[in-house]
């Protein structure tokens, strides 16, 4: 009996310190890029000389042209939730992204950007711990609902709090403002035009979305438009930038109450943060979806589940957020 | 019951943390054994310097924000040691000073001095401001830390009592503040020259300046230039 106890302290404190110091080291990436420190320094890249190479059009427009005959007239960047390793949607939430495509034509969904690095690059990238990502993604892939996920939710999550955080913030949103505005202008975002953008996140990427909006905002002086989906956000200065915010909350998910309850900005007694005047001036508005979940079945992505009405969840989300953009874009 | 053994390294780094260890706990007989051993005021400056390291570990953003070569960012770390020596050595004096002034009690400065340097203890855990979201917090603690053992280890050390221990030290920095900001000292002029010396920066740019040079340069490659500018809010 003992020995299992002891081994379970063992385990759990090998556990708080292995997250205490992935914790410590977690603001390093972005810094060490900003520094110079990384292959991938800030004045390469401004020079043209990034690691994925983006041919930029030359007048506004021709990208999209390039691509398809029709120019887009919707913005939107889906950012994902914290349990991933890269950029690209899984299958479910591809489901609601087609669905959003279907219900907004001439929208340009933008899918590519990694929201938990501040350079774009997926934890299966280039990266020192490359490898070992990649093994955790096929284990995670094999073994469905096991523990390899904490790994990716655990090192993510750090992320946000870098993100949140009011002394690596700016560089690190900075840093991800960049690669949403690379994507945006590979999309044929007509740069000067002031059209609005959208940017939308899942659990905390809710908090990536806010905290880029700033320096989006600053890069296009376009309006930008935060939906969050579950999102958990901090009050984060990038709230004073966006022109709205809409925050979806399932009725059965409780995650985004970790926002109200660990940012003291969203206290109500802190009158003049972000958060509260942008509360106060109208500028967010909080959706009831459904009984919709956090994560896993029942989620917002979950295609089996359904409503009285015989929605899915999935599409039930799909049909908020297209009512939302339609609404804001008829206006 | 504490000893200070500095004979091998073995014996030193049980020592060390023997002491830090009760010191970090408001232990008084940590305190008596720095004072009384003959140790006490090395290991006063060890802790000082290794304190000002961890913190300068923790409160480097500023550094990287400035892209500051690694090379100069292990001299500055170093080099944030021997700043916080410097500034217990003055905060102490002018500390002692004001005791000599408004006290009969005559305290050695080389006590003041030890006392001031233990008290810096907490700042051993600095490198865990690094910590995203948390770390402000933790530096807020180890401050609070850091003066509340120094209140105990003056009243451990002379008579003198909490009050008194709290309104010498904050007398004492505010001395030390103004006598700083003397025009002939030429303080900030010195501080720019220990920041350019160290980092090999021109000057010390915060955060929030050196993102908005970065966002002008990308908004020149890919942004919009000068058009609504307005802030665009509903």
């Amino acid at each position: 009996m003992s020995l299992i106890v002891e081994t379970i302290l063992f385990l759990g404190t090998i556990g708080i310190i292995l997250f205490i110091v992935m914790a410590l080291l977690s603001p390093f990436e972005s810094l060490g890029w900003w520094a110079g420190w990384s292959k991938r320094t800030v004045d390469l890249e401004l020079s043209g000389e990034r690691d994925e190479v983006i041919h930029l059009p030359s007048e506004p427009g021709d990208a999209a042209e390039m691509g398809s005959t029709q120019q887009p007239s919707i913005f939107l960047v889906y950012l994902r939730g914290i349990a991933t390793a890269v950029a690209a949607p899984s299958r479910r939430e591809q489901g609601v992204l087609d669905y959003l495509s279907e219900r907004l034509p001439g929208a340009a969904i933008i899918s590519d950007v990694f929201p938990y690095s501040a350079t774009n690059s997926p934890l299966t990238g280039e990266r020192t711990f490359a490898r070992f990502y990649a093994l955790l993604k096929k284990a995670r892939t094999r073994y469905r609902n096991s523990l390899f996920a904490l790994l990716f939710v655990v090192r993510n999550l750090l992320q946000v709090a870098v993100s949140g955080d009011r002394r690596y913030g700016p560089i690190y949103n900075a840093g991800l403002a960049r690669e949403i505005g690379y994507s945006l202008v590979a999309q044929g975002y007509p740069t000067g035009s002031g059209t609005p953008i959208w940017v939308m996140g899942w659990s905390g990427a809710g908090q990536m979305a806010v905290g880029a909006a700033r320096y989006l905002h600053q890069l296009f002086h376009a309006p930008i438009y935060v939906v969050s989906i579950g999102g958990v956000i901090l009050d984060d200065p990038g709230i004073d930038e966006i022109a709205h915010l809409y925050h979806l909350e399932g009725s059965k998910d409780s995650f985004p109450r970790l926002g109200d309850i660990l940012s003291p900005g969203r206290w109500p007694i802190v009158r003049r943060s972000a958060w509260n005047q942008a509360w106060n001036d109208g500028r967010i508005t909080v959706i009831d979806p459904g009984p919709m979940k956090h994560t896993g079945g029942g989620d917002y992505f979950d295609h089996k589940s359904k409503l009285p009405s015989g929605l899915s969840f999935a599409e039930r989300t799909a049909e908020v957020i297209a009512g939302i953009i339609s609404d804001k874009n008829t206006i | 019951m504490y000893e200070i053994n500095f004979t091998t390294l073995g014996s030193s780094i049980n020592s060390f943390f023997d002491i830090v260890g009760g010191i970090l706990r408001f232990d008084p007989a940590a305190y008596r054994a720095v004072f009384s051993l003959e140790g006490g005021p090395v290991l006063g400056l060890i802790i000082l310097i290794l304190g000002g390291i961890s913190l300068g570990l923790g409160q480097s953003v500023v550094l990287f924000a400035n892209r500051v070569r690694r090379r100069r960012f292990a001299l500055r770390l170093l080099s944030s040691g021997l700043v916080l020596l410097l500034i217990v050595l003055l905060w102490a004096g002018s500390v002692w000073l004001l005791a000599t002034i408004f006290l009969d009690e005559n305290v050695p400065y080389i006590n003041v001095f030890t006392g001031a340097a233990i008290s810096t203890a907490p700042l051993l855990f600095g490198f865990f401001v690094l910590l995203p979201y948390l770390g402000i917090f933790i530096f807020i603690i180890l401050r609070i830390w850091a003066l509340l053992i120094y209140l105990v280890v003056i009243d451990t050390a002379t008579d003198i009592g909490y009050w008194w221990a709290l309104g010498l030290s904050l007398l004492g920095w505010l001395l030390l503040e103004l006598i700083l900001r003397l025009p002939p000292l030429q303080y900030d002029r010195v501080r720019n020259w220990y920041w350019r010396v160290t980092t090999g920066t021109p000057h010390r740019a915060d955060i929030d300046e050196m993102v908005g040079r970065f966002m002008k340069d990308l908004r020149s490659t890919i942004g919009s230039g000068e058009k609504n500018t307005d802030r665009d809010k509903e």
